[in-house]
């Protein structure tokens, strides 16, 4: 294993991230197995209608796609799976299914959806799919029982329509919810930075999903199978355009990480150091619990961070700015900076970069408070990652950060070197 | 309105007169009014919400307000609709006077021909579960009826204006009226069960989606040009190393694309080509600028070095996945068509087709620019030479391409280095690998005397 794999917190790596994984396909069982026992006892209570929503889900947890930020949905199963929870008619009948009814076409269908995925060995979308089963459980628990009651009193369309779209967003809240705790849990990152990360991502596709949730169940009531396709068609319509989204933005994360290295290409820097100063200071962001938006501006600065170095006739021996002179990391930092102003869409990352060489605070002063924290940590990931190289060895590790917590009074942010060094401690356990 | 031409007046006149004399006429016609004014104003908001850049140029348009249309005449009928279709002129976003009067104008004749339309086949104007499936035919149909001549009045207009043939006219209504059509009927007749079913509110909620798409795909407009600023920028801030080939990348991608043009490749395939033209050096960049900027013979192992670039190139950007045909053409764009190229020593079509291209622009662009050991030669200059390589260092089918290409639209050439940038970098390349006037790789591979020698013949042979 090299130090690149053994650092970057890979999904599913951390014990904690394990543990909540666990924890929710378990309860996604147990709701699911209930809920099966429930259906076999009762029967099902008009099965076309399920089948054609088990249909509908189906198709769509064929359909998965992979968002910015990593994030798996299948908005089309999502959409269908909730309209069938909180389904109040279907062609001029009352639908009389039950919740556990709900749970188990939902549960069928996302798996049966999920097999040719499997036959083409691609890893099937565990924390998805327990997710989606206990946040649909969640809607049909709670639409259910009261459309029985409703139904009795009733209540005007318009009424039952927005009990439907609130049981939606719950449902969705819910989902992001335990999908926010799986992230921390892998990640180590804040609960609360994940929730929120989690909510801005997900709300133009959410909007949408619930929208069609709802729209599906009241168009139904007069359409019956009609609205099916339409609303698949136009699910899918709302998918293609997310997915050209999260391509470009995948291609653009990817060139950035082609582009660092050049430097490494041409003999300026060591092979790998980019790429190593990137994987590491993500996680010094991570767990120092940035947003995501901070954290995709400190990837492309970490990236870029030596770019400057091409602007020098002649390679620094060894690539590593560590040992250079303040005046030339100033200069190496400054024509990086330009550069990236360059292109007009990354000025953030250029104020990253210019900041590098800046120390945390100057003699007899306060901390300077002007440079960025994605300055700081580059600053103190960079001079390890020059130190240690691409060594195993963990005496170099530790002569490094030994090193990184004697400058730490004025060079180096103490709280970037102290989680810093717990990152580098807790993998070079198992590393080695 | 002046300036257009005079056909194109005629159809704006007869579209615009015929559409009054529908509203006035619709204007007798109607008993409720509330309903129409419901319809209006989601429509003139569903076209007036900010969408972000070039959600046009996405390939994939998405329109929210054709539903909105189409449920207008279903739910209010063909006067109802022609109606909304009339209040479309509020739009706020600017556009032109005239433009605007005419989109009002040919929306009223669309929505009178999809309103007949439907009322004609037995559609009703509200819909319960009685009505279906027997409503789908008549909605799908009037749905297409209506996008045919939505398209067919807009593409006669800008067939006109632009000039274009009737080919590519008739191709784009085709485009736009089948599958748009029932698209889009469809989710009208959505809106139109929600209106019956749920009520007013319920057109609003309806549309979200649609919203949620577009905003989406502006999204993706706009980082889509965000990422081709930034390899542009990235690319050419460091080549600045040398004065001399400054801007060269931005200009063979800007070749290549003419070339493509030319070839009539497909949108996504010329959006690759770019990029692909755009780091074709990408390998060059990493040599130190020592090497590049050496005055003096270069030493086997430095020519060696700068053979390396296509191979070291590939290597930087062959993890960006959807690079693939892209890759192909970084990688061999040294190639030659009778195979004495490099890296891998590739034949006619071997050699991927993108490969053939850049290389024509790459070589293109070098000659017409100026180097240390010679001045720039004249485009017609260049294209003489490149009419000379023809069939034996380059595809005569891009040479032929390029030729077309810059004979229809002109080339902008780099402009010299200045005498301060010149001074800034000391000296220069003594060699241009790209240069046709002096790169013979299999010559240099033998000696480098030989390779002076014809060159000079060479230059000689195209001085006038």
């Amino acid at each position: 294993m090299t130090t690149l794999e053994a650092v970057r917190p890979r999904s599913g790596s951390h014990e904690a991230g394990l543990t909540a994984s666990v924890l929710l396909a378990v309860a996604a069982l147990i709701v699911t197995v209930i809920s099966l026992c429930a259906t076999a006892i009762g029967g099902v209570r008009q099965p076309l209608i399920a089948l054609a929503f088990g249909v509908f889900i189906g198709v769509g947890a064929f359909l998965r796609l992979r968002l910015p930020g990593d994030r798996e949905v299948w908005p089309v199963a999502t959409a269908g799976a909730l309209a069938y929870s909180v389904l109040p008619w279907f062609g001029g009948v009352k639908a009389e299914h039950a919740a556990y009814q709900a749970v188990t076409v939902t549960a069928v269908a996302m798996v049966l959806g999920m097999i040719p995925h499997v036959i083409a060995s691609r890893l099937p979308a565990l924390d998805l799919m327990s997710r989606q089963i206990l946040s649909v459980a969640l809607a049909a628990f709670l639409f259910r029982p009261l459309w029985v009651y409703a139904e009795g009193q009733s209540f005007p369309a318009w009424q039952i329509s927005l009990i439907m779209v609130a049981v939606c967003i719950l449902a969705l809240l819910a989902d992001a919810v335990m999908a926010s705790v799986v992230r921390a849990a892998k990640t180590r990152a804040p609960f609360l930075r994940t929730l929120g990360d989690e909510l801005q991502a997900g709300l133009g596709l959410n909007s949408a999903v619930a929208a069609t949730a709802v729209m599906i169940s009241m168009t139904s009531s007069a359409m019956a199978y009609w609205s099916l396709p339409v609303f698949a068609l136009q699910m899918v319509l709302v998918q293609v355009a997310f997915k050209r989204y999260a391509m470009i933005r995948s291609t653009y994360r990817q060139t950035i990480r082609a582009l660092s290295r050049v430097t490494e290409v041409g003999g300026y820097t060591e092979t790998g150091h980019a790429r190593r100063v990137c994987d590491i200071s993500l996680a010094v962001g991570r767990e120092m619990g940035m947003a995501e938006t901070d954290l995709l501006n400190l990837e492309y600065a970490a990236l870029m961070h030596d770019i400057g170095q091409l602007s020098l006739d002649d390679p620094i021996p060894g690539g590593a700015t560590v040992v250079a002179a303040p005046y030339q990391q100033r200069q190496i930092a400054e024509k990086g900076a330009d550069v990236i102003v360059q292109t007009g869409v990354l000025d953030e990352v250029a104020r990253i970069v210019r900041h590098i060489p800046d120390p945390y605070r100057r003699p007899q002063e306060a901390a300077d408070l002007s440079v960025p924290l994605g300055s700081r940590i580059i600053r103190a990931v960079n001079a390890f990652d020059d130190l240690v190289g691409g060594s195993l060895e963990g005496s170099r590790r530790y002569e490094a950060l030994e090193r990184l917590r004697l400058g730490m009074v004025y060079d180096f942010d103490p709280k970037v070197v102290e989680t810093l060094s717990r990152i580098v401690e807790r993998n070079t356990s198992f590393a080695m | 309105m002046r300036e257009l031409p005079r056909n194109a007046r005629l159809v704006i006149v007869t579209v615009v007169a015929a559409s009054l004399g529908l509203s006035i006429f619709a204007i007798g016609q109607i008993q409720q009014w509330l309903p129409i004014l419901v319809f209006a104003v989601l429509y003139v908001l569903a076209d007036s919400l900010p969408v972000g850049p070039g959600t046009r140029t996405a390939g994939l348009t998405i329109t929210v307000t054709t539903p909105v249309a189409i449920a207008a005449y279903i739910v209010l009928g063909i006067w109802g609709g022609v109606l909304v279709a009339v209040a479309s002129v509020c739009d706020v976003t600017r556009i032109a006077p005239v433009k605007r009067v005419f989109n009002a104008g040919q929306l009223v004749i669309a929505v009178a021909a999809g309103g007949s339309i439907y009322a004609l086949l037995g559609g009703t104007s509200t819909l319960d579960p009685s009505s279906f499936p027997k409503v789908l035919i008549p909605a799908l149909v009037s749905g297409v009826v209506y996008a045919f001549i939505n398209s067919l009045l807009v593409g006669v207009v800008i067939a006109i204006v632009e000039d274009a043939s009737s080919i590519r006219l008739l191709r784009d209504i085709l485009l736009r009226t089948l599958l748009p059509g029932v698209a889009y009927s469809a989710l009208g007749m959505v809106l139109a069960v929600l209106w019956t079913q749920v009520g007013p509110l319920a057109l609003a909620f309806g549309l979200l989606p649609l919203f949620v798409a577009r905003w989406a795909m502006g999204q993706f407009a706009a980082e889509q040009q965000a990422y081709s600023a930034t390899i542009r920028s990235l690319v050419q801030a460091v080549e600045t190393k040398d004065a001399y080939t400054r801007g060269h990348s931005e200009r063979v991608a800007r070749a290549s694309v003419l070339i493509g043009q030319a070839m009539t490749i497909s949108d996504d395939r010329l959006q690759a080509l770019e990029y692909a033209g755009t780091l074709h050096d990408v390998g060059k960049l990493g040599v130190p600028t020592t090497v590049l900027r050496k005055s003096g013979k270069l030493t086997k192992e430095e020519f060696e070095a700068i053979k390396l670039h296509p191979t070291r190139g590939h290597d930087i950007v062959r993890d960006i996945r959807f690079l693939d045909e892209a890759l192909a053409g970084i990688y061999h764009h040294h190639e030659r068509i009778d195979g004495l190229g490099y890296p891998s020593g590739l034949k006619g079509d071997q050699i991927p087709e993108f490969a053939r291209m850049i290389a024509v622009a790459d070589a293109f662009d070098s000659m017409t620019s100026t180097r240390s050991y010679r001045s720039a030669r004249s485009v017609d200059e260049a294209m003489d030479e490149l009419l000379i390589c023809r069939g034996t260092q380059f595809d005569p089918q891009m040479v032929d391409a390029l030729i077309f290409a810059v004979s229809q639209v002109g080339w902008e050439p780099a402009k010299p280095p200045t005498a301060d940038e010149l001074i800034a970098q000391q000296g220069g390349p003594v060699f241009d690998d790209d240069d046709p006037l002096v790169a013979e790789p299999r010559a240099v591979a033998i000696g480098e005397q030989r390779a002076e020698s014809e060159s000079v013949q060479r230059q000689d042979g195209v001085r006038p």
